[in-house]
């Protein structure tokens, strides 16, 4: 009454004050207290803080002082307190009573209930008819006790994360190329290099903070090969808008030129690699034509690109999704680590061969997680490493893996094959982000039992879980980050999860006292501290040495590159390269080139599905939605799916700009969906967001995935788009 | 990272200032993101924008609603995007666009309670949430949309550089959070820019002539020739403002009938056959002040702020809207005045001279034009093309002249059958037909002033009045062949059915007479209503090009 007559304007909510810290704003927003933390959504690893009032997160700030952010964030990032407080938290444990209904369980039930479910499956049908997928959203210490619970208290081997829907392409692809996973630059190097080479990354809508370390770099080139006009190929000096999925044919030519013009650095190919004669070999067939039929770019591009980067001091090579989200994906990053070393750019100031990650500590679960390799980047099949790793843990060296399981996408076909028949899912969202969705539906329709652990419900997938664990999310629980950079930064604890919901630290320890390998596998743990302390040993000598990290000196120094020894001679704040003598992690020490042949893409455009659909992302959110879905800011700057069509395909098919469309593929359909007619696609491809749960991308992909990182070819799959009525 | 901080330090005491822990570069010294210098005599604030290096990356959006504690659906700062060329060589180009802080600033010189002022050192155009009665009228004014309703505190409200932050050598949250330092403040000479403000200006912008934007632009060097704006599909409908479709019709009814009663009086001695309107003044008078006091409780509901629509008042020397009020205030008190007095000369016998009668019915008639005159001056505005013409005003009168002499013909038709007559005589049906003749006449320049703007269907230069014609024939055709089809038929075809029933019936009676009455009216005053409706939805405003979701607009 009072406010619909004007008496009450609500000036006490739209009151202004100054904040100790960070000056005049809202008063609402001026905190208690403000917790220096590291970002929850992608890999930059950008430093800020959360302004805790009365308990309850009120606002973010960036950090200033912070060497990767220096107090910038992006959208998502300056409105991440919301993530924590928003609407669908999963407060409660709930057990499914039937389809769509669940019932409130108290912690003790649900975590009895799992262990008991779980291992009646494993008794019946073996060890490793438990499957296992979890994320790269978790601290690193959840992964080091996640990894040891499920490989050495549940005794299966078919664990795996959903970064191998995203990354693990590089990850593959850094170990056939230098013997072991680990980025070797770091983002210094976006400033430092004279030439930026981007390929498939699209780093102003994906990393927008690494473009605001690039803008400080005042004498770049920026190449950036894209078959779509993103906002970073506008940014390019040179966009190469080459056909989907023909890098490979576009490095081989690049190498092709730069071996006949002899501006290649023999002695680094001398010293440091082998392969050199079975590439060049393979390299003969790339000539400039041949690669401008394969990619669709002029022989002029193809050459001027081998010329800059050969004429570049320190030529810097950045790629993400565009590269790995393919069946050819880890041979791309093969083929970009031979163009790297061929040329000796590999380990020097401001050149490197660089994958920039996906998830905020993706690289955490890949450095100590079980999944891909042991912790420490130690390999199943060396029998040293798992020798090592036994004596370290005081466990019987059989009881470590001597080959990795199932990965996530064999994992899900296993349950239509009935080889595993019970699955705990850990925070991740696989309804909206596997490829080929009706495939997915239908194997975990087969499951006995469904864990889903997470801190939001409801989402697609914990509407399917059989038991749903709440778990807390960023902001909630302490821990460290790995960004890109291989920089490990401190998580800190801002505010109380909501309801019942606990750390996913308490979570595993809780189902091992349930297990009965507590106390061997996790002696006195009560915090994510003891987890990091054993870490530390474990890591200790490996590429990934964190011995000399504590998180006292990450607090000081705003995080610290690995490896970071006990006695590393190193200052804290200063950048740290991999490789920079050459020596690389294979046997003989030398870099492996491979020689990779361009292949199609497993998928092409026919006369019943004439386009290439083209996926990826907006920088307004982050992967499924389930986090920024529920802001109302980010969500109005960017409510719905869109496709975007070039002007020409939209004239022949009658369709305009802001109509709603329907885009079919031999697996599935979205059916309605608004399209945006622009040039920055070519004629004959489509471009869609995978984001959003109600109009998904990923209906339409195709299952095929990578054979060596088994990583799905999320970038290419035919489709045609229907006029709807 | 040029320095070394103690992040430790400040952890562990949680109230160490974070301002000793800041590099050059850093949020809390932007020396090169707004002037190190103070103000010079003749200068002001103002952004610049450098369009070739914002990635539209929405970093300023979040950040000044994070600011401002704004809610989601009130952005001071928004982001909207253009592109041009052909792929592969496509370019999409971002605005990022708060207040322009404008030399002439529309939203200050149209509000009606001085909520606005234009800071004398600053320059900086400032809202002042306590005077604001939530008119929005300046949210018509401003051609960049930057005036906002905020529909939690029922008042507008918009960006003020964060003034005090820079007060205190901060840069705004928007020039802050900015990764590519796109967003900068700077000085300017305010009588420079007067001379030349050609850098104000970019494709899809309003002509920053209009208020004289300070927002300088950087465009890119690549710009292609000819762009299109990414929410060109998004021409949406505005707010239809219920409580002005009542407001502005009831009030044109009241004046329109007013001045053709008083027109009906003077004209009376010359032509015999007006003469029974005499005694019909006082309740033909009352009748159309109870319509008048309906009409303006009814624009109070438009207001955010109800209680305090008597500062609309006080503008009265600088905005319509205040001049709006006040002539509307002096019509319903003066006519008041005049119903009174007539009614007192009935009740107590006394005459009332008619040169008296006249004039002081003259006074009450020409505060009525005044008014309908006033109104239509507040959608007068440059911002908003498809009323900035004069066919606001003619629609405006013409809708006083269509129903003001209806709505007296259906309380005439009362007042014949109150005082008994039974059949109709040729003498009462005099008055009659002068009120069918105005009301005809008025109907026909009514229906051509609407056809007539169907013109901007063809040929037009102002996409605002091109897209609002669109929206007219397109998705609302239907209300607008209804609005025609109840204008012809309660203006021309019912009057002259009933003319005819009533020269070929001389015994027609006074019941037949008001049901005749009532339906033609009542068929108007929907057509009336339907048009002003239509006048308010079909409205498209000038504004910043906006992102492809942007729905334009954003008043209530």
């Amino acid at each position: 009454m009072k406010k619909s007559l004007g008496l009450d304007i609500e000036k006490e909510k739209y009151a202004y004050g100054v904040d100790e810290q960070f000056g005049f704003m809202s008063r609402a927003k001026i905190p208690d207290r403000w917790v220096a933390t590291t970002c929850g959504y992608c890999s930059v690893g950008c430093g800020m803080f959360i302004g805790v009032k009365d308990g309850k997160p009120v606002s973010v700030q960036g950090d200033a002082a912070h060497p990767v952010n220096e107090g910038r964030l992006c959208p998502k990032g300056l409105a991440e307190h919301y993530a924590i407080t928003s609407p669908n938290r999963a407060r409660y444990p709930l057990l499914r009573v039937k389809k769509g209904k669940f019932r409130r369980i108290d912690w003790e039930w649900a975590i009895r209930e799992m262990v008991g479910r779980f291992q009646t499956i494993q008794h019946r049908y073996g060890n490793e008819s438990v499957g296992v997928i979890s994320t790269g959203q978790l601290v690193t210490e959840e992964f080091y006790t996640l990894g040891k619970l499920i490989q050495l208290g549940f005794k299966t081997k078919n664990f795996d994360g959903n970064t191998t829907l995203c990354m693990s392409s590089a990850v593959a692809g850094y170990k056939r190329s230098f013997g072991s996973d680990g980025p070797p630059g770091a983002y210094e190097d976006l400033e430092k290099s004279d030439l930026l080479f981007l390929i498939g990354a699209n780093i102003a809508d994906n990393h927008p903070i690494l473009c605001y370390r690039m803008e400080k770099n005042q004498k770049r080139t920026v190449i950036v090969a894209d078959p779509r006009v993103t906002k970073t190929a506008m940014m390019a000096d040179l966009h190469l808008p080459l056909k989907p999925r023909t890098d490979i044919a576009l490095l081989n030519g690049i190498m092709h030129i730069l071996i006949k013009e002899k501006r290649i650095d023999p002695g680094y190919i001398e010293n440091h690699t082998t392969g050199f004669r079975e590439l060049k070999e393979r390299l003969e067939t790339y000539t400039p034509e041949r690669v401008g039929e394969i990619t669709g770019l002029s022989v002029s591009d193809i050459r001027r690109t081998a010329h800059l980067y050969a004429g570049a001091r320190a030529p810097f090579i950045g790629w993400t999704m565009g590269v790995n989200h393919s069946t050819q994906g880890t041979e791309t990053v093969n083929a970009i680590c031979n163009l790297a070393l061929i040329t000796g750019h590999v380990g020097k100031v401001g050149a490197s061969p660089f994958s920039i990650t996906g998830q905020c500590n993706a690289m955490g679960t890949r450095e100590s997680g079980f999944t891909s390799s042991l912790p420490g980047y130690r390999k199943f099949e060396e029998p040293s490493h798992r020798a090592e790793l036994a004596g370290l843990w005081g466990v019987a060296e059989e009881s470590i893996p001597s080959s990795r399981g199932l990965a996530y996408p064999d994992i899900i076909e296993a349950v239509l094959g009935g080889k595993i028949r019970g699955l705990w899912i850990i925070a991740t969202n696989p309804l909206v982000s596997f490829p080929n969705q009706n495939y997915l539906l239908d194997c975990l329709d087969r499951l006995d039992f469904l864990v889903v652990q997470d801190g939001y419900h409801p989402i697609p997938t914990t509407e399917v879980a059989d038991l749903i664990l709440p778990a807390a999310v960023w902001g909630e629980k302490e821990g460290t980050y790995t960004n890109s950079e291989r920089r490990v930064s401190k998580v800190n604890k801002a505010v109380e999860p909501p309801g019942e919901a606990r750390s996913d630290f308490d979570i595993f320890l809780a189902v091992a006292r349930q297990m009965g390998v507590y106390d061997t596998l996790f002696p006195g743990w009560t915090e994510p501290r003891h987890a990091f302390q054993e870490w530390q040993k474990i890591s200790r000598g490996r590429l990934c040495d964190y011995s000399g990290i504590t998180y006292e000196l990450l607090e000081k120094h705003g995080g610290i590159q690995w490896p970071f020894g006990a006695d590393s001679p190193r200052d804290p704040g200063q950048a740290s390269r991999l490789y920079e003598d050459g020596i690389f992690q294979t046997g003989d020490g030398r870099a492996k080139l491979w020689p990779v042949e361009w292949a199609p893409a497993p998928e092409t455009p026919d006369e019943g599905y004439p386009f290439w659909l083209n996926t990826g992302r907006t920088v307004e959110h982050w992967h499924t939605r389930t986090k920024t879905g529920q802001i109302p800011l980010l969500n109005r700057l960017s409510p719905e799916a869109w496709v975007e069509m070039n002007p020409h395909d939209a004239e022949k098919l009658k369709v305009e700009h802001g109509d709603y469309v329907r885009l079919v593929s031999r697996r599935g359909s979205v059916e309605r969906v608004v399209l945006r007619v622009t040039q920055t696609v070519a004629p004959g491809q489509v471009f869609m967001p995978f984001h959003y749960a109600e109009a998904n991308a990923n209906h339409l992909t195709v299952s095929d995935c990578d054979p060596f990182s088994r990583e799905p070819n999320y970038k290419q799959a035919a489709v045609r788009v229907e006029k709807r009525n | 990272m040029s320095e070394t901080f103690s992040l430790v330090d400040m952890l562990d005491t949680n109230n160490l200032p974070l301002k000793n822990r800041v590099n050059k570069e850093g949020i809390y010294a932007p020396a090169v993101l707004i002037p190190s210098e103070p103000l010079k005599e003749g200068q002001q604030y103002r952004f610049h924008f450098d369009m070739s290096r914002c990635v539209g990356c929405q970093c300023c959006v979040v950040a000044c609603n994070e600011q401002n504690n704004n809610p989601s659906v009130v952005n001071w700062r928004r982001v909207g995007e253009i592109e041009g060329g052909v792929y592969p060589h496509a370019k999409r180009h971002h605005f990022s666009m708060a207040c322009n802080h404008c030399l002439d600033p529309s939203c200050l010189t149209g509000c009606p309670t001085d909520a606005y002022e234009k800071d004398k050192v600053t320059g900086i155009v400032k809202h002042k949430a306590d005077e604001c009665i939530g008119c929005q009228y300046c949210t018509w004014n401003c051609p960049y949309g930057v005036p906002q309703f905020n529909p939690e505190r029922n008042i507008v409200t918009k960006c003020d550089m964060c003034h005090s932050r820079l007060a205190d050598g901060m840069a705004p949250a928007c020039v802050a959070a900015c990764p590519e330092s796109a967003i900068r403040i700077e000085t300017v000479s305010t009588a420079d820019w007067r001379e030349n403000h050609a850098s104000a200006d970019a494709p899809y912008l309003p002509d920053s002539g209009i208020t004289l934007s300070t927002t300088r632009i950087t465009l890119p060097d690549d710009m292609p020739g000819k762009t299109l704006k990414l929410n060109r599909h998004r021409v949406q409908p505005e707010h239809p403002h219920t409580s002005l479709i009542f407001m502005t019709v009831l009030t044109q009814l009241a004046a329109g009938g007013f001045l053709t009663l008083w027109l009906g009086d003077l004209l009376s001695g010359v032509f015999r056959f007006l003469q029974p309107l005499r005694e019909f003044l006082v309740y033909g008078a009352c009748g159309i002040l109870i319509v008048t006091g309906g009409a303006l409780s009814a624009s109070v509901f438009h207001l955010g702020r109800p209680l305090f629509a008597y500062k609309a008042l006080r503008m009265w020397k600088r905005s319509w809207l205040s001049r709006e009020v006040l002539f509307f205030t002096i019509f319903s008190f003066l006519g008041g005045g005049y119903a009174t007095l007539l009614l007192a000369a009935n009740f107590f016998q006394f005459p009332v001279p008619a040169a008296a009668r006249l004039v002081l019915g003259g006074i009450v008639a020409a505060s009525g034009m005044a008014g309908i005159y006033a109104s239509a001056k507040i959608y007068l505005v440059p911002a908003r093309p498809s009323w900035n013409t004069i066919r606001t005003p003619l629609r405006f009168f013409l809708t006083g002249f269509i129903l003001g002499p209806l709505f007296s013909f259906v309380v005439y038709s009362i007042y014949v059958l109150m005082s008994g007559h039974e059949k109709i005589s040729a003498s009462t049906l005099g008055p009659i037909f002068g009120w069918l003749g105005v009301s005809g006449l008025a109907a026909l320049a009514q229906l051509l002033v609407l056809f007539a703007r169907l013109f901007h269907l063809s040929g037009e230069k102002t996409p605002e009045l091109y897209d609002s014609a669109v929206l007219l024939v397109r998705r609302f055709n239907r209300h607008f062949l209804t609005r025609i089809g109840l204008l012809v038929l309660g203006s021309f075809i019912l009057p002259l059915v009933y003319l005819i029933y009533f020269l070929t019936h001389a015994a027609a009676g006074a019941a037949q007479l008001l049901v005749f009455a009532g339906v033609s009216f009542l068929i108007a005053l929907t057509g009336e209503f339907l048009g002003r409706y239509l006048f308010f939805v079909t409205v498209v405003p000038k504004n910043m090009p906006g992102s492809f979701f942007t729905v334009s607009g954003s008043a209530r």
